[in-house]
C-alpha cells in the first residue's frame, strides 16, 4: 500500500505557511495576478504537475454549536499540488524552477529562508508539510507527460476518423501511416 | 460507420469564482472544524478507505473528479509564529473537477450520501448531504477561492482524460499491425477500430 500522500504514482502535497504581519494585500495582489502574466502561471514551469493551488486563508469559520473560535492568530498559505512521483525530486524541481517567484510568495511568510530557493526553501516547505489523510486519482498511473500525449493522440485520432470518411482504402493506410507511425 | 465531429467540448466551468477556475477544471477548498471525537473517527475514514480500495468504487462513479483529498489538520508547523495552537481539528477537503459547482455538490450529495456523513458527520455545522439546499450553504460559508490555480491540461475534463488514455492503449496495436497489411485489410480492420473505439472519440 502506497503512504496516504499517494495515489498510484500520483502524489499530493499540501504546505500551510504563516503569513507575516501586514504582507496578506501584497501576497493576494501578486498571487492573483500571476494568471494574467504573459508567461502564464509559473506552475506550468514544473512538468510534473497536473494541479496546483495556492490560497490564502484568513481564518477559520466558526459553526453553529462551536463553544469557541479557532483564531488562527494571522493569515495562512496553503499551497497544494498533484504531481507525478517522488517528492524529493519534485521540490528540488520546485525549489530551482519557482526561485524567482518564491521570494515574493513564501518569502512573504513567518520562516522562510532570506534566500527562498534551493536547499533552504526546499527544508522549509517540508517543514510546513501537512500529511494527506486520503488522497485519491482518476488516473493514478498516468504522468502529466502521458497525460498531453494522449490528449494530443485523441485529439488527432477524431480530425482524422472525419477525414477518412472519404478517402479510398489505399489512401486511409498512406494517410493513417502518415498520421500515426508504427 | 459515420464520425460525427463532437469535438465542440463539454459545458464549460461554471458556478464559482473565476479563480477558481482554469479552462475546464474548477478548484475547491474548504475548511470545516472537527468536532473532539473526529480526531479519533477520521484517521479511522481514511485508513479505511485507502486499505479497501472497492470502498473507492462509488466515488469513482463521479467521472468527473481528476484529483481530491481530505486531510486532518491536528496541529500548524511552528515557525515561531505568535500563535500556534489550535483548539479544534480541521478537515481540509480540496477537489480538482470539472463542470458546474452546483452538479458537482448535487452528485457528491446523491451518490456519496454514506460516505459524506463519514468524512463530514464529525465536522461543526455539518447539515447533512440531503437536502442539497443547506448543505451547499454550509459549503459555501467555509469555501475558500484560490488566488492562483493552475491545471496542465486545462481543456480537459476527466472523461477526455480516461477516454484519451484508453484510445491510446487501443491505437498501439493497430500503429504496429498497420505497415504489414494490405489497403483492403486495413480499411476492414480500421471499420472495426473504429466500432471498439467510438467510446473513446
Amino acid at each position: 500500500m502506497k503512504g496516504p500522500n499517494q495515489a498510484g504514482q500520483a502524489c499530493a502535497l499540501t504546505v500551510l505557511t504563516p503569513i507575516a504581519s501586514g504582507e496578506e494585500p501584497d501576497l493576494r495582489t501578486y498571487l492573483e495576478g500571476l494568471r494574467d502574466r504573459p508567461d502564464g502561471s509559473p506552475l506550468a514551469r514544473l512538468g510534473r504537475t497536473h494541479f496546483g493551488r495556492w490560497v490564502i486563508v484568513p481564518h477559520f469559520v466558526r459553526e453553529r454549536g462551536q463553544r469557541r473560535e479557532d483564531n488562527l492568530g494571522g493569515p495562512y498559505l496553503l499551497f497544494t499540488t498533484c504531481f507525478d512521483e517522488p517528492l524529493d525530486t519534485y521540490l528540488d524541481e520546485l525549489c530551482a524552477e519557482l526561485a524567482p517567484e518564491a521570494g515574493e510568495i513564501w518569502g512573504r511568510c513567518i520562516g522562510c529562508p532570506a534566500d527562498a530557493a534551493g536547499a533552504e526553501l526546499k527544508r522549509y516547505l517540508l517543514h510546513n508539510q501537512i500529511k494527506t489523510g486520503f488522497f485519491v486519482a482518476a488516473y493514478p498511473d498516468a504522468t502529466v507527460a502521458t497525460v498531453r500525449a494522449a490528449l494530443d493522440t485523441r485529439d488527432r485520432m477524431i480530425a482524422f476518423a472525419l477525414r477518412a470518411q472519404s478517402l479510398s482504402p489505399s489512401e486511409l493506410r498512406s494517410a493513417f501511416a502518415a498520421e500515426f507511425p508504427g | 460507420m459515420t464520425v460525427q465531429d463532437l469535438s465542440a467540448g463539454p459545458v464549460t466551468a461554471t458556478g464559482t469564482e473565476t479563480r477558481n477556475v482554469d479552462g475546464q477544471a474548477i478548484a475547491i477548498t474548504v475548511f470545516s472544524t472537527v468536532k473532539w471525537w473526529g480526531r479519533m473517527w477520521l484517521p479511522l475514514v481514511f485508513l479505511y478507505a485507502r486499505l479497501f480500495p472497492g470502498s473507492r468504487s462509488t466515488l469513482a462513479k463521479l467521472s468527473f473528479i481528476h484529483f481530491a483529498r481530505w486531510t486532518l489538520v491536528k496541529r500548524i508547523p511552528d515557525n515561531g509564529q505568535p500563535k500556534r495552537r489550535l483548539h479544534y481539528a480541521h478537515l481540509f477537503f480540496e477537489s480538482n473537477f470539472n463542470g458546474g459547482w452546483e452538479e458537482y455538490i448535487d452528485a457528491f450529495s446523491y451518490i456519496l450520501t454514506a460516505g459524506m456523513k463519514r468524512f463530514w458527520g464529525s465536522s461543526y455545522g455539518f447539515p447533512g448531504p440531503l437536502p442539497t439546499s443547506p448543505f451547499k450553504k454550509y459549503i459555501r460559508r467555509n469555501e475558500i477561492e484560490a488566488s492562483h490555480f493552475y491545471s496542465a491540461y486545462p481543456a480537459a475534463t476527466t472523461t477526455m482524460v480516461l477516454a484519451a488514455l484508453e484510445l491510446e492503449g487501443r491505437v498501439a496495436p493497430l500503429r504496429a499491425r498497420a505497415p504489414d497489411m494490405d489497403d483492403h485489410a486495413f480499411a476492414t480492420v480500421w471499420r472495426q477500430f473504429l466500432t471498439e473505439a467510438q467510446g473513446c472519440l
